[in-house]
């Protein structure tokens, strides 16, 4: 399973995001998964929240980042998939009412 | 060996630049090359000296996105970094709309203002992890803002667009009137289908809706030419 066009990531209810010094891990309840971030997959993570699209992690990380879109496109691509494969994150097509 | 980086540290508090030039020097790479307390001496410093980074004090307030704008523009141009004394994502928005390549606090510390300075002269850019995901969707807010005011501005005939232009140029019914050589009650009448097709109910909250980031370039570019 990997990044789906149009569709909208949510993250797991199930899942806290912790603070252990300098590392920011995501943490499974009732289980032993524990899975580390790197900032920039933490922020993606953190926007995971089903109403916000890839495509518009992409454009504000070529804001902050000043890096070619292509690029941006490439890491948020990279992190959603890993974040999808491991299970932390689903697809949805229907935007979530926000939670933030 | 490789030449030490070189910074401009603005801040117009004079202990924390005598404090900053005191202890740079013990990590050896960075330098400093010039400290300053206003927005004009930085310039010229930046401009001077060329830096590889220059680290911006937030308490510059109101002067901060002038500085971080001007320093943009500099050939070459130099890295800026923010350093706020307190995490406050108002300010990191602010920075980074404004040409800021990076943003520390104070809880950073010395080492951590180090590699700050090194991350950034290496091209990174840097936002403390925990202010990232906030920031992101502050300004993914603000585009989609942007973009639902262009949409509405899209809806206007040419003669509004213009009318709503003059209003965010500060004209009153009467001096639109007389701008455009129309009577006063036919600007009225405009403004009320403004007001309807904007879906705001007032002259404050159009000119707020047509001046927001984005939507005032679209404007801008649709009135282009109009006579002034």
């Amino acid at each position: 399973m990997s990044i789906q066009v149009g569709g909208l990531p949510v993250r797991r209810d199930d899942v806290t995001l912790v603070e252990d010094g300098e590392r920011s891990l995501l943490v499974v309840a009732d289980s032993a998964g524990r899975h580390a971030l790197n900032s920039t997959a933490r922020a993606i993570w953190e926007l995971c929240d089903g109403t916000t699209l890839a495509e518009e992690m992409t454009v504000a990380i070529c804001q902050v980042f000043d890096v070619a879109p292509r690029q941006a496109e490439d890491d948020v691509r990279r992190a959603l998939d890993q974040l999808t494969e491991v299970g932390l994150v689903v697809w949805s097509s229907t935007p979530r009412s926000n939670d933030t | 060996m490789t030449a030490p980086l070189r910074i401009v540290h603005a801040d117009p508090r004079v202990i924390v630049r005598s404090c900053l030039a005191a202890a740079l020097p013990d990590t050896h790479d960075i330098e400093v090359a010039a400290s300053t307390d206003d927005v004009e001496t930085t310039l010229l410093q930046a401009k001077r000296t060329e830096p590889d980074v220059v680290i911006v004090a937030a308490s510059f307030n109101g002067s901060l996105a002038t500085i971080c704008e001007q320093l943009r523009e500099l050939d070459p141009r130099p890295r800026t970094l923010v350093l706020d004394a307190d995490a406050d994502e108002d300010v990191l928005l602010h920075s980074i709309e404004s040409g800021a390549d990076g943003y520390l606090t104070g809880a950073a510390g010395l080492d951590g203002l180090a590699a700050g300075v090194r991350a950034l002269a290496r091209g990174e850019s840097i936002v403390p992890p925990s202010m990232l995901g906030p920031l992101l969707r502050r300004l993914i807010q603000r585009r989609r803002e942007a973009s639902e005011a262009t949409s509405r501005i899209d809806r206007l005939t040419p003669r509004e667009r213009e009318i709503l232009a003059l209003l965010v140029d500060g004209l009153d019914h009467a001096r639109i009137a007389e701008h455009l050589v129309i009577s006063p009650e036919t600007v009225r009448t405009h403004i009320q289908r403004i007001l309807r097709k904007l879906e705001v109910h007032s002259r404050l909250e159009a000119i707020a809706l047509a001046t927001q980031s984005g939507a005032a370039d679209h404007l801008e570019r649709l009135v282009e030419g109009r006579p002034r």
